[in-house]
């Protein structure tokens, strides 16, 4: 097995690991990288026939493609509760993500406030 | 911990070959070139200074009144400075060279030159300032983000009109509903991708910034959620003074942004307590946080 292909199944059982999105958008992360590299493993990658991805780039698509599922990221330039829990309003990313996750929908009532007050 | 390149440099480690995205339109590029703020010469002119009498009678009119300079500041910084600051970052005219962070996003990261893609690049700036503007009181906070995105947009409808040379207002108007809703939706993933992780912010950039390319390099979304990450780590550790003062300048791509200590922190607030110990003007009041 030539270590491009071991690549990508790598790259692919990685993608797989990720979670659906939370929202239906327009084009799923996910779906559509998983389909480019299913489709770029189907050829055959010792034989060049396909755009020629050198092993360099291939495991770099891999590592950025780790790093980024590790929240390496996130953690490096860690922000603290001045941001997360902005002083102007503090409950904002809560109930965003609470709503984002279905898990409480506002009732008309306080989605009038919020218009009328801005939080 | 180990180091983090810039992001110019990890996305130029990167050789995959460029596909170009068919994005199934020909867009229209600039055929002539607007102002960068606007013709009036106070604000294109940064070394403008009010004539002293002027000035003198400003500061009572101010005093008097007892005006409320956080919210009147929102004006010229968050419509203007920082306005520029989001503006400039992907600004490109076909015949001129490419700025330094121009050439970030279409040579580094080979995004497709458009008038739409300008605006992407600007929203992602407007949305990186606008998570610091929610950190200041909850009434200035709002004031500069309106102040701000208002003139985006209003910038958007000029430039449509003298650059890209559209001569109907109904398109116009439709183009800029458009864009609003654009905003409103990258607004709302860039934030969900803040709260919950890398791969979710990652994904947002890939949606709005890379046009959902399918051949996209992977490489080139971790450079720019690293700028992303970078920059709002600067606004976490600049205090509300500055910012609301217009201090902050995006981070260029080429630059790295290390993670500093507690103690480093405690310096930075010093040096900005020390800059405004001497603001005792009535036009300088402010009750913008110095330690946070």
């Amino acid at each position: 097995m030539s270590s491009k292909k071991e690549l990508t199944d790598k790259i692919i059982s990685l993608l797989r690991t990720l979670p659906k999105d939370r929202l239906n958008y327009y084009s799923s992360f996910k779906e559509v990288q998983l389909q480019r590299f299913q489709n770029l493993n189907s050829k055959d990658l010792d034989h060049n026939n396909v755009i020629d991805i050198s092993e360099k780039d291939l495991r770099l698509q891999y590592d950025s493609l780790r790093d980024l599922v590790n929240d390496k990221y996130k953690n490096y330039y860690k922000l603290d509760d001045k941001l997360l829990k902005p002083k102007g309003n503090p409950i904002y990313y809560d109930r965003l993500l609470s709503s984002i996750k279905g898990e409480r929908k506002e009732t008309l009532w306080e989605a009038a406030r919020t218009v009328v007050f801005g939080r | 911990p180990e180091e983090v390149e810039s992001p110019s440099q990890l996305a130029a480690d990167s050789t995959l070959p460029n596909i170009k995205q068919d994005l199934k339109t020909n867009p229209r590029q600039a055929s002539s070139k607007g102002p960068f703020l606007s013709d009036n010469s106070i604000e294109n002119d940064p070394t403008y200074k009010m004539s002293g009498w002027k000035q003198s009678i400003g500061q009572q009119v101010i005093k008097l009144f007892q005006i409320d300079m956080d919210k009147s500041r929102s004006g010229p910084v968050a419509g203007s400075v920082y306005f520029g600051e989001c503006k400039r970052q992907g600004l490109y005219y076909p015949d001129e060279p490419l700025s330094d962070t121009a050439k970030f996003y279409y040579e580094t990261l080979k995004l497709p030159q458009s008038f739409n893609q300008q605006f992407q690049i600007s929203i992602l700036h407007y949305w990186i300032l606008s998570v610091r503007m929610r950190a200041l009181p909850f009434k200035y906070g709002k004031d500069y983000q309106q102040k701000l995105v208002d003139r985006l947009f209003r910038d958007l409808e000029l430039r449509m009109a003298q650059e890209l040379k559209i001569n109907s207002n109904r398109i116009i108007e439709g183009y800029l509903k458009d864009y609003h809703t654009q905003l409103l939706g990258s607004v709302l993933t860039y934030d969900e991708g803040l709260v919950t992780d890398d791969i979710t912010l990652a994904s947002a950039l890939w949606r709005n910034v890379f046009n959902g390319n399918p051949n996209v390099d992977i490489r080139h979304i971790e450079a720019l959620l690293v700028y992303v990450r970078s920059q709002l780590y600067v606004l976490s550790k600049m205090t509300d003074r500055e910012f609301g003062f217009g201090k902050f300048k995006f981070v260029p791509p080429n630059q790295t942004v290390k993670p500093i200590t507690k103690a480093q922190e405690q310096e930075l607030i010093e040096k900005a307590k020390q800059e405004f110990a001497t603001s005792d003007l009535p036009s300088q009041k402010s009750v913008l946080s110095l330690d946070e």
